[in-house]
C-alpha cells in the first residue's frame, strides 16, 4: 500500500513536535526514519497509526485520506520499542490477539498463530508465558503479533535497540526476509545510521521535527543536503574554499568539480584521506587504536584532519606526515559559514 | 541471602503471623467460654450462648449480617467504579483544578470522621438522606473513596496507557480494549480496593449510627454495644462471624473477578 504524509504538523501539550512533514512511500518499500532521540520520529509513527491527531495535514493510504479513521480501523500497526506484549496472555494468545478482535474462530486463530510462530522461528513456544522468553524471542513475538493483523503499513519503532549486536543482526535479517516474503510497506525508526543504510530502500533524516532529507541510502551518504545530515553518518573533515571556473580551491586541496562558482565546504570522510609518513606539513596529535583500524588526528595548515588507517604500531604522536585527499570522494556542501 | 538472614526472616514472619493469629484464637476460645477469669489459662466452663445469640434466630443477627454484607458490597462496587474512573482521569488527563481534586480525594483521611460527621449529618437532613440506607451508603463511600482512588491511581499509573495503545493499533475497539486489556491489567488493584472499601464500610460504626439514625442496622452497629458492655462471649462470637464473613467475601471477590477476566495469577488466595 502506498503511504503519503502531506504537510503534517503535530503538537503535544502546546509544544510543536512535528513541522511540515511530507513523506511518500511506495507500496512494498522499507524506509527508515533516522534521527537523534527526541527529534519526533516516534511521534510521526504514532500520528500515522492514528494514536495522535495531527494539527493539520493529511495522511493517505493508496490515495485515500485516512485522518478520520480511528487507530483500530487503519490497518497500520506499530511494534513499539518496549514491545508491549500483553502480560495476561501467553505467547499464542498474544499473537492471536488481533485475530480474536476480529472475531476469528479459535481453531483458525490457533492455526494462524502456529504459522506465524514458524515464520519468526519460534515453533512450539506458543504455550509459554511471556515471562519465560528471552529478549530476542520477545522481539519475535511482537513482530509476529503485528504481522497477524495483516497490516497495510508496518511501523517499527526502534525495534532492535534493546538487543545486543549479534541478535540485532539476526533480527535485521529476519525482518528483511519477512519483508521480501510479504512485501508489506514498512517504516522503521532508528537512530543507528549503519542500520538504516544497511536495510532501507530509502532513508528520511529527521532533525528537530522536520524531515531534512529523504533519499536512497547511497544518495544520502554521498550527497548530504547539509552538514547536519553529513555529520549524522559519522565524523568528517570539512575544508572551506571556493569554486572558480569549475575548480575547487583551498589551502589544503584543489580539484575539478562541476559545481557553480561560490563558496563551498569540501567534505572528506576519514576513509577518503590517505596518510604518508616521514615528512610533510602535518603532525600527528592523537591516535585512537580500535583494533584493526586506528583513527589518526593530524594538525597542520591551520586544519585538523581525522583519518582512518589500518593500524600500524610505527605511527607515533608527534610524527610529521603528509596527507593525500581522495578527491573523487569529496563532497561539496554549498555556501555554509564555518561551524 | 545467607542462612542467618533466612532464619531472621522466618522468625519475623512467625512473629507477624502470631500477632494476627493469637488474638483470633483468643476470640475463638472466648466465643465458646462461659467463664474465663484471670489468671486461669483455660476457661472454667464452656457454653453455646454465643452461638445461640447469633444463629438462634431471636437476635436477628443473621438477617442484619446479610443486609450488612449487601450494603457493604454496594459500597465496594461503587467505590471501585468511582475510584477507577477518578484514577484514570487523574493519571491520563490534564485539566483545570486537577490538584484541587487530588487534594479533595484524600481529605476524608486527613479530617477525622467524628469531625465531618456533624456537617454531613446536617447536610443530609436537608437533602432527605439522613436516617436511610442511601445516606449511609454515601457516607461510607466518602470514607472508602480516598483509599480506592489512591490504590487505583497507583495501579493505573504503573499500568500506563501503553498496552491500550498497542491493542488499539492491533485492531481492538475501545470496548474490546476495556475488556481484554484494561480490566485484566487493573485487576490486582480492583480486588485490593474492593476489599479495602468493603472492610471500611463493613466496620463503620459511628457514621452508620449518626447518619442511619438507628433505622439502618448493620452488623457493626449490632456488635459494638456487646464489645462495650463487656459480655465477652457474645462480643467474641460476633467478632468471629465478622472476620469469617469478610474473608469469605474477599474470596468471592477474587473468584468472581477472575472468572470474568480469566486471569491466571492469584492475588490473595489459592
Amino acid at each position: 500500500m502506498d503511504l503519503q504524509c502531506r504537510n503534517i504538523h503535530v503538537s503535544l501539550e502546546q509544544k510543536k513536535i512535528l513541522t511540515d512533514i511530507n513523506l511518500e512511500i511506495k507500496s512494498g518499500q522499507l524506509i527508515s526514519l533516522l534521527g537523534p532521540s527526541g527529534c519526533g520520529k516516534s511521534t510521526l509513527l504514532k500520528t500515522i497509526a492514528g494514536l495522535l491527531p495531527p494539527d493539520q495535514g493529511e495522511i493517505l493510504i493508496d490515495g485515500k485520506v485516512i485522518n478520520h479513521l480511528p487507530a483500530h480501523k487503519r490497518g497500520t500497526v506499530i511494534v513499539f520499542q518496549d514491545l508491549r506484549l500483553f502480560p495476561n496472555m501467553n505467547v499464542e494468545e498474544n499473537i492471536a490477539f488481533p485475530l480474536k478482535m476480529r472475531g476469528v474462530s479459535k481453531e483458525i486463530r490457533h492455526k494462524k498463530a502456529s504459522e506465524l510462530l514458524e515464520m519468526v522461528q519460534l515453533e512450539g513456544l506458543g504455550q509459554r508465558q511471556i515471562t519465560q522468553l528471552s529478549g530476542g524471542q520477545l522481539q519475535r513475538v511482537a513482530l509476529a503479533r503485528a504481522l497477524a493483523t495483516s497490516p497495510q503499513i508496518l511501523l517499527l519503532d526502534e525495534p532492535f535497540s534493546s538487543l545486543d549486536e549479534n541478535l540485532r543482526q539476526d533480527m535485521r535479517n529476519l525482518l528483511l526476509d519477512l519483508h521480501k516474503q510479504l512485501g508489506i510497506t514498512t517504516i522503521m525508526v532508528t537512530h543507528d545510521p549503519k542500520e538504516a543504510l544497511m536495510i532501507s530502500d530509502k532513508i528520511a533524516i529527521m532533525l528537530n521535527g522536520r524531515i531534512v532529507q529523504y533519499d536512497d541510502s547511497r544518495t544520502l551518504y554521498n550527497c548530504p543536503a547539509n552538514q547536519a545530515v553529513a555529520d549524522y553518518f559519522g565524523p568528517a573533515n570539512y575544508i572551506e574554499g571556493e569554486v572558480r571556473a569549475g575548480v575547487f580551491q583551498s589551502d589544503a586541496v584543489s580539484f575539478r568539480t562541476t559545481k557553480k562558482d561560490g563558496r563551498y565546504k569540501a567534505m572528506f570522510r576519514p576513509t577518503a584521506v590517505k596518510l604518508s609518513t616521514g615528512h610533510g606539513d602535518y603532525r600527528i596529535i592523537r591516535i585512537d587504536y580500535m583494533g584493526e583500524h586506528s583513527n589518526i588526528t593530524l594538525q597542520g595548515n591551520g586544519l585538523q584532519i581525522l583519518l582512518t588507517v589500518i593500524s600500524d604500531d610505527r605511527l607515533k604522536i608527534g610524527d610529521q606526515a603528509a596527507v593525500e585527499f581522495d578527491t573523487t570522494k569529496a563532497i561539496l556542501l554549498e555556501g555554509e559559514a564555518s561551524s | 541471602m545467607n542462612t542467618r538472614g533466612i532464619i531472621v526472616g522466618k522468625i519475623l514472619l512467625a512473629c507477624f503471623a502470631l500477632t494476627v493469629l493469637i488474638p483470633i484464637v483468643v476470640i475463638l476460645v472466648w466465643s465458646f467460654a462461659a467463664r474465663w477469669p484471670w489468671p486461669i489459662l483455660l476457661p472454667h466452663s464452656f457454653s453455646l450462648r454465643g452461638l445461640q445469640e447469633i444463629f438462634g434466630g431471636y437476635s436477628g443477627a443473621l438477617q442484619v449480617l446479610g443486609s450488612s454484607i449487601v450494603l457493604s458490597l454496594i459500597v465496594a462496587l461503587l467505590a471501585v467504579l468511582i475510584g477507577t474512573m477518578t484514577a484514570r482521569s487523574l493519571v491520563f488527563y490534564n485539566f483545570y483544578g486537577k490538584k484541587l481534586i487530588e487534594l479533595g480525594t484524600i481529605l476524608p483521611i486527613i479530617i477525622p470522621s467524628t469531625v465531618f460527621a456533624m456537617g454531613v449529618h446536617v447536610l443530609f437532613i436537608r437533602f432527605g438522606l439522613a436516617d436511610n440506607v442511601v445516606g449511609v451508603i454515601i457516607v461510607h463511600l466518602i470514607c472508602a473513596l480516598p483509599y480506592t482512588i489512591k490504590i487505583m491511581t497507583d495501579v493505573t499509573a504503573a499500568f500506563g496507557g501503553k498496552l491500550e495503545e498497542q491493542a488499539s493499533v492491533l485492531g481492538a475497539s475501545p470496548l474490546q480494549i476495556l475488556k481484554e486489556i484494561t480490566l485484566p491489567c487493573l485487576l490486582p488493584g480492583i480486588i485490593s480496593s474492593a476489599c479495602m472499601a468493603y472492610i471500611i464500610s463493613f466496620s463503620q460504626y459511628f457514621l452508620t449510627l449518626i447518619i442511619g439514625g438507628g433505622n439502618v442496622k448493620t452488623f457493626a452497629v449490632m456488635m459494638v454495644p456487646y464489645l462495650q458492655s463487656g459480655d465477652r462471649t457474645i462480643a467474641s462470637a460476633y467478632s468471629l462471624v465478622f472476620i469469617c464473613s469478610a474473608l469469605l467475601v474477599f474470596v468471592i471477590f477474587e473468584k468472581t473477578a477472575k472468572r470474568f477476566t480469566k486471569n491466571g495469577s492469584n492475588y490473595f488466595f489459592v
